[in-house]
C-alpha cells in the first residue's frame, strides 16, 4: 500500500500532467458555446414521450406545411423563423426514428431467407430495437460524442505524459540501482507502479466525464438519456437496443477497460526502454498508428477489422455498436464487442507476466 | 555469514570485465583495491544483484543468491559508484520510499530514516529537496538509504569519489562505526579509504584477482621494494620517471626526494621505506596515486 501511495505520489507530481489536462480539455471545447437550447428543448417538450401513429402523421403534415412555407418565402427572400427550423428538426428526428424501425423491420424479412451462422443473433437484436421514445436527446448524444471522440485523445495523451516515465525515470535518475537491489524492487514494486497505473487512469477518465457531463448539460439540459442510440446518426445502423443512458455507462466501461489495458502496456515498454524520449515515442506509435494507417490507407476489409481490436479504436469503442459486425467462432456468432473484451482480458493478463520477467532479469548496465 | 564469489566470469561483448573470480567474505571490512576498468564496479553490482554473472555463482551460507532471490536482497545495502535520487522528494520522503522498497513498515521506516539521517548528519535538512544538495550531501543520502534495512553486507562502490578530505573522513569514520558483524564490500581506487579500516585487501586487475591479504601481509610483500632517492635536478626526476614507477616527488630545499617503486635498489644512494598502501597500488598499477 505504501509503495502504490510513492507510485501515485511520482505520478501526480509531474506538472506536465495538469499542464497537459487542461490543455486538451480548452481544446476540447472547439472554444464554442451553444446558448439557445432552452428555446429548443421547448418546442421538444410538446413532442416527447411515446411515438404514435398519430404523432408521425401530425408531424408529417406539419413538415410539408413548413416547407411549403419556405419554398413560398424563398420567392421574397425570406425564411422560416429559428422556432420553425426547430420545428422541422423534430419532424425530422421523429421520422428519422421511426425509419429506424421500419429498416430494422425490412431487414429482418431479409434475413427471414438467409442461414448463415449469425443471422438467428442478428434478427434476435433487430427485434429488440425500440425507437418508441422520443424526447429532446441533444444533451446525451453530446456526451456520447464526447466520450467517443476527445475521449481518445485526452486519455491517450494523458496516459502517455503521465506513465511513459514511469520505469526510464528509475533507469534515467540511477534509482534502479536501489529497486533492483532492493526486497520488493522486482516483485511488489510492479505491482504498486500497476496499481498506481491504473488509479491514475481512472482519476483521468473520471476527470474527463466530470467536465463532458458539466459542459455538455449546461448547454442542452439532462433531458433524452431514455431515447435510443439510434437516435444519434452515428448509431443510426447500430443492432443494439441501448438506451442513451445503458450505452454511456457502457462505453465508460469499455474506454476505462481499454484505457487500463493500454496503461499496463505503457509500462511494459517503459520497463524495456532506456529513457522517457523512446519510451514516449513507441507507446505513441503503438496508440496512434493504427488510427493513422486506418484513416490515409485504403486497407483491406479484414486488416481494418483487425486494427479495430487496437488501443485507439477499442477507446472509442463506437466500430463494436454501430454495426452488426461478428467473428465465427465454430460455428458461433460472437459479436466485435465481446471479442474485443475478450482481447483486452488478454492483454490484462499477458502484459503484466511480461513486464514482471523484464523486471525480474533486469540489469544495471550504464 | 560467508559470502562466496565462485568462478564469477562476465562478458560484455567481447570484453571479460570479470575472469573466474574466486572469493571468500567473512565479517569485517574489505578493501577492493583497482584501476579504472579493473572489474570492480561490476564485482559490486553482481554482489548487489543489480547484474548478473555470465558464469558462475555467488553464494550465500552456501545457497546461491539467485535461488534466494528477495531474502537475498533482504539483507544487503548497495552504494552505487553514482548516487540516485529523485530530484523533487526531500531526502525524508526518499528514504521512506527506499524504506517501503526494502520491507520495512511505515513505523518502523520513519523511525529508521530518522536514525539513518542523523547518521550522516543530515537530520537538519530531512525536509529540504535533493536536487539541492552538494555532491556530498548526496552521497551521504545514498549512505544512508543502504544502512536504512540494517544490512548484513554492505556494498559500496567507490564510496568517496568527488568527495572532499572532510567528507572522505567522515565517511571512513562511518564505515569504521557501524561495519561490525557484517561484511562491508569497499571498492576503490582511493587508497587512503581504505588503508585503515580494511581487514582484507584485494587487488584485482583486468577482471582477475592478483592479490587478497590484509593490509600488514600485502605491504610485507613489498618491504623490499619501496626506495626514497633525493636528486639536484628536475631532469633526473624525469629520468627515475622514465625508468622507475615513482610516487611522491617532494621538494627538499633545493632538492628533490622521490618515492621509488622498484625490486632492485635504484641508485647507489636510495634507501629503503616502510611501505604503504598507496605503494602497494602503485606497485600493481602503473597509474598515478590518488
Amino acid at each position: 500500500m505504501e509503495l502504490l501511495k510513492f507510485e501515485l505520489y511520482k505520478i501526480f507530481k509531474q506538472r506536465m500532467v495538469y499542464v497537459t489536462f487542461l490543455l486538451l480539455i480548452v481544446f476540447s471545447t472547439g472554444f464554442t458555446y451553444y446558448p439557445s437550447a432552452d428555446q429548443e428543448r421547448a418546442i421538444y417538450k410538446d413532442w416527447e414521450g411515446k411515438v404514435t401513429e398519430e404523432k408521425l402523421e401530425v408531424a408529417a403534415k406539419g413538415n410539408e406545411e413548413l416547407m411549403k412555407k419556405q419554398d413560398e418565402m424563398m420567392e421574397t427572400d425570406q425564411w422560416l423563423s429559428e422556432d420553425e427550423w426547430t420545428l422541422m428538426g423534430v419532424y425530422e428526428n421523429l421520422a428519422y426514428g421511426h425509419q429506424v424501425e421500419l429498416n430494422a423491420q425490412e431487414k429482418i424479412k431479409e434475413l427471414a431467407g438467409e442461414n448463415k451462422y449469425n443471422t438467428e443473433l442478428q434478427t434476435a437484436m433487430l427485434k429488440e430495437i425500440d425507437t418508441s421514445y422520443f424526447a429532446y436527446s441533444k444533451g446525451p448524444a453530446e456526451i456520447i460524442d464526447f466520450a467517443s471522440v476527445f475521449s481518445v485523445f485526452i486519455t491517450g495523451a494523458m496516459l502517455l505524459v503521465g506513465l511513459s516515465s514511469m520505469y526510464t525515470q528509475e533507469y534515467s535518475t540511477g534509482v534502479d540501482n536501489y529497486i533492483l537491489s532492493s526486497k520488493k524492487g522486482r516483485g511488489s514494486l510492479l505491482g504498486a507502479k500497476i496499481g498506481a497505473a491504473l488509479i491514475y487512469t481512472a482519476i483521468v477518465v473520471v476527470g474527463w466525464e466530470i467536465f463532458n457531463i458539466a459542459w455538455n448539460l449546461i448547454q442542452y439540459g439532462n433531458s433524452g438519456w431514455e431515447t435510443s442510440i439510434q437516435y444519434t446518426f452515428k448509431y443510426y445502423f447500430s443492432p443494439y437496443s441501448f438506451t442513451m443512458l445503458e450505452y454511456h455507462l457502457l462505453q465508460l466501461g469499455f474506454h476505462l477497460f481499454g484505457a487500463c489495458s493500454f496503461a499496463i502496456m505503457i509500462v511494459l515498454i517503459s520497463s524495456v526502454c532506456k529513457n522517457a524520449l523512446v519510451s514516449l515515442i513507441i507507446n505513441g506509435a503503438i496508440f496512434a498508428i493504427p488510427y493513422f494507417l486506418v484513416e490515409t490507407l485504403q486497407l483491406p476489409n479484414w486488416v481494418e477489422d483487425i486494427f479495430q481490436f487496437s488501443f485507439i479504436y477499442y477507446m472509442n469503442v463506437e466500430p463494436f455498436f454501430d454495426d452488426f459486425n461478428t467473428i465465427n467462432l465454430f460455428g458461433f456468432p460472437v459479436l466485435y464487442s465481446i471479442v474485443a473484451l475478450v482481447v483486452m482480458i488478454g492483454v490484462i493478463v499477458v502484459i503484466p507476466i511480461l513486464t514482471s520477467r523484464v523486471v525480474k532479469n533486469k540489469e544495471v548496465t550504464s | 555469514m560467508n559470502l562466496t564469489v565462485e568462478n564469477v566470469s562476465k562478458v560484455f561483448d567481447d570484453k571479460k570485465a570479470l575472469d573466474s573470480l574466486h572469493l571468500e567474505f567473512t565479517t569485517g571490512v574489505y578493501g577492493i583495491l583497482g584501476a579504472n576498468g579493473s572489474g570492480k564496479t561490476t564485482l559490486m553490482r553482481i554482489l548487489a544483484s543489480v547484474m548478473k554473472p555470465s558464469s558462475g555463482r555467488v553464494l550465500l551460507d552456501g545457497q546461491d543468491i539467485s535461488v534466494l532471490d528477495y531474502r537475498y536482497r533482504d539483507v544487503i545495502g548497495y552504494l552505487p559508484q553514482h548516487v540516485g535520487l529523485y530530484k523533487n522528494f526531500t531526502a525524508e520522503k526518499f528514504l521512506l520510499y527506499i524504506a517501503t522498497l526494502k520491507g520495512l513498515s511505515k513505523e518502523d521506516a520513519k523511525a529508521k530514516v530518522m536514525e539513518t539521517l542523523e547518521l550522516v548528519g543530515l537530520t537538519e535538512h530531512a525536509k529540504k529537496k535533493v536536487g539541492k544538495f552538494s555532491g556530498g550531501m548526496k552521497r551521504r543520502v545514498g549512505i544512508a538509504q543502504a544502512l536504512l534495512n540494517d544490512p548484513k553486507i554492505l556494498i559500496v562502490d567507490e564510496p568517496t569519489a568527488g568527495l572532499d578530505p572532510k567528507e572522505r573522513i567522515r565517511f571512513r569514520n562511518l564505515i569504521s562505526k557501524i561495519s561490525t558483524n557484517r561484511i562491508v564490500l569497499v571498492s576503490t581506487h582511493i587508497v587512503s579509504d581504505i588503508e585503515f579500516i580494511a581487514k582484507e585487501v584485494l587487488i584485482l586487475k583486468s577482471g582477475k584477482l592478483i592479490q587478497k591479504q590484509t593490509p600488514q601481509s600485502l605491504l610485507k610483500g613489498i618491504e623490499e621494494k619501496v626506495w626514497s632517492v633525493t636528486v639536484d635536478t628536475e631532469s633526473e626526476t624525469t629520468k627515475f620517471q622514465s625508468i622507475y614507477k615513482v610516487g611522491n616527488i617532494a621538494r627538499v630545499g633545493d632538492k628533490f626526494k622521490l618515492r621509488i617503486l622498484s625490486d632492485v635498489k635504484p641508485h647507489l644512494n636510495a634507501v629503503n621505506e616502510h611501505p604503504n598502501l598507496e605503494d602497494l597500488y602503485l606497485y600493481y598499477f602503473d597509474e598515478e596515486v590518488a
